[in-house]
């Protein structure tokens, strides 16, 4: 599946939230969106999964204008996993993560055997399953954003967007979710804020600062301590991790 | 992968729906003519089916037939139909507004059908629809609040939002409650004023076979639209960001559904009154017993909401014995405790955050 923005804008109130974004999306690659507090990955995000509308520009998904296909095709097709939102009113995890079931279902369809199969896997993959009758609201912050990211694979999408899905999570379940959605096989488009991570698992990364992309490649090419330092305003060395031959940076101070 | 266990959701339904025809049956025996269970079940099933054995007739033509086909019956099914109408559409109104307190009146319908019934009665408004005046009247009211309240939440700069929609329904109901206390402070009709404070508190004492129609479609209508959208009402609780991503086009759902709860407390109201505290009350009790999946919570709070007034209204009829109590202290005084005794017993979060 592919994703293409051109020149989007977008307007929250009279104020410029993004301007002149470009995004490609495509061949099963992990796309990662970094950038300092306040640059604007959540919106160009929130765009794309439809809550915001851009006010110039254009968004396709499989060459298709995102206004022309009907909310629930889109939602077929993209999993979204969002910052942590506050529920009010207790669902337990199984019911939760089944609402992923939701842009599938036709208004009376009751869930069958097999919805309950793909949700129950999805909640095996990121290690909930003995807490699916948990009410949601009693669980931490990690293991509420990690039922989050089940419900978001038991849609079964063709490509994943997610919000800093590594936030609250504890530094076993940054990597192990980031590699369930590696092995996924399909687009992943995601903000990170944990530039390692970022720099080990993405295959492109666009680097966002106030409002716009100032810099898009793979991460050997965005990485550079002069980047760093323009965009978040840190020092730090970059160097390869003997391991792995990605890159690792170091941050040296402010 | 092993079977886990599913909530038994028809058995429930169908123990429920017995409980209902029980408690129809049951009920119809109170009243100042203490008629027998057994009785009651054959009256109504003779007239129901038409039956015209001489035994049959024989019964059908007491005294005891009249007051059970004439009197109680209609006013069971009218307590039936109430009390479903008003849990109905207190859920379907707590999850559009995702909030918890939220209640059938919240666009201003009560507020709106009092002022509107006060104008009847008092001011001999709608006197053009003869003895339906009061219904009319609190129609009228309940439709053109409703309609100011959603207009004024979803108008004005911003997108309309569900805070909006509350706060501009406590405006609207500031207002309509001070006109209608103006009016009461000014009449010089004490009956008038009694049968306003009669109305207000709620009662079924009106129901007849000419008015029950029109509440039973409507409610019977409403349930079925509300029992199909299990899915969509629970993505509502869970947030709008949520639900766009889950292919629910949030903004025209939430309209759709306030239009129609709306329509079925105002069409409930003009029949009994505001009859407080049920629709805010049965949806958390059901939550609280079988968890908040719409699937379960629909239909038990319709159910629950039945059974629930239909008792009210006896307790209503019989605890002063001559005279009856309006049917909305009976709710909240029964209702009330049971509520705390809940809230103290259950983990329940009432969707604190």
């Amino acid at each position: 599946m592919n994703i293409n923005v051109r020149d989007a804008d977008v307007k929250i109130g009279k104020k410029t939230i993004i301007k002149n974004i470009n995004v490609d999306l495509d061949n099963r690659e992990f796309v990662g969106i970094i950038g300092p507090n306040g640059s604007g990955k959540s919106t160009l995000l929130k765009s794309i999964y439809r809550v915001l509308k851009p006010c110039c520009g254009t968004i396709k998904i499989d060459e298709v204008l995102i206004e022309n296909i009907p909310l629930r095709e889109s939602a077929r097709k993209l999993g979204v996993m969002t910052q942590m939102s506050n529920f009010s009113f207790d669902f337990t995890v199984e019911e939760l993560v089944m609402m992923g079931r939701t842009p599938h279902k036709k208004m009376m369809e009751p869930d069958n055997d097999i919805d309950y199969e793909i949700a129950h896997n999805a909640v095996k993959m990121v290690g909930m399953y003995s807490f699916i009758d948990r009410k949601f609201n009693s669980l931490s912050g990690g293991e509420k954003q990690r039922v989050l990211i089940a419900r978001a694979l038991t849609g079964q999408p063709r490509a994943l967007i997610l919000d800093e899905p590594t936030n609250h999570l504890d530094i076993h379940y940054q990597i192990s979710l980031l590699d369930i959605v590696k092995k996924l096989g399909i687009e992943i488009f995601s903000a990170m804020h944990d530039l390692n991570l970022a720099a080990a698992y993405c295959d492109k990364i666009y680097v966002m600062y106030e409002g716009s992309v100032v810099k898009e490649g793979t991460p050997e090419q965005v990485f550079t301590a002069r980047l760093l330092k323009d965009v978040f305003n840190v020092h730090a060395l970059i160097r390869e991790n003997p391991e792995t031959g990605k890159i690792n940076i170091i941050y040296t101070g402010v | 992968m092993e079977k886990r266990k599913k909530f038994p959701l028809f058995l429930t339904i169908a123990v429920m729906v017995s409980a209902l025809v029980l408690s129809v049956v049951l009920s119809i025996t109170f009243g100042p003519v203490p008629i027998k269970s057994g009785d009651v079940a054959r009256i109504l099933y003779y007239r129901i089916f038409n039956i015209s054995t001489q035994e049959a007739l024989a019964l059908v033509q007491t005294a005891k037939a009249d007051i059970i086909w004439d009197i109680r019956f209609p006013r069971v099914l009218m307590g039936a139909a109430v009390g479903a109408g008003l849990a109905l559409s207190g859920v379907s109104m707590q999850a559009v507004v995702r909030n918890p307190l939220a209640n059938p009146y919240i666009l201003g319908v009560s507020s709106g059908a009092s002022l509107g019934a006060t104008m009847a009665i008092l001011l001999g408004a709608f006197s053009l629809f003869g003895s339906h005046g009061v219904s009319a009247g609190a129609f009228t009211g309940a439709l053109v609040t409703s309609l100011c309240v959603f207009v004024i939440a979803f108008s004005g700069k911003g997108r309309g939002n569900t805070i909006k929609l509350l706060l501009a329904g406590m405006a609207i109901n500031a207002m309509c409650s001070a006109f209608t206390s103006f009016i009461i402070y000014t009449a010089k009709d004490a009956e008038g004023i009694r049968s306003v404070t009669f109305w207000i508190m709620g009662g079924l004492t009106s129901s007849s076979w000419k008015l029950l129609p029109v509440p039973v479609i409507v409610v019977a209508l409403m349930a079925g639209v509300f029992l199909t959208q299990f899915r969509t009402l629970n993505v509502l609780l869970v947030g709008e960001e949520s639900a766009i991503t889950m292919g629910i086009n949030i903004v025209r759902v939430r309209k759709i559904y306030l239009v129609l709860s709306a329509c079925v407390t105002g069409v409930v109201v003009a029949v009994s009154g505001t009859i407080g505290f049920v629709g805010l009350v049965i949806p958390h009790i059901v939550r609280m017993a079988v968890g908040s999946d719409h699937k379960r919570v629909m239909p038990i709070s319709i159910l629950s909401g039945s059974i629930f007034l239909i008792w009210c209204d006896v307790f209503a009829r019989m605890l002063l014995g001559t005279s009856e109590l309006p049917i909305g202290i009976v709710t909240s005084m029964i209702g009330g405790p049971f509520f705390i005794y809940m809230m103290l017993t259950k983990s329940y979060g009432f969707g604190g955050e």
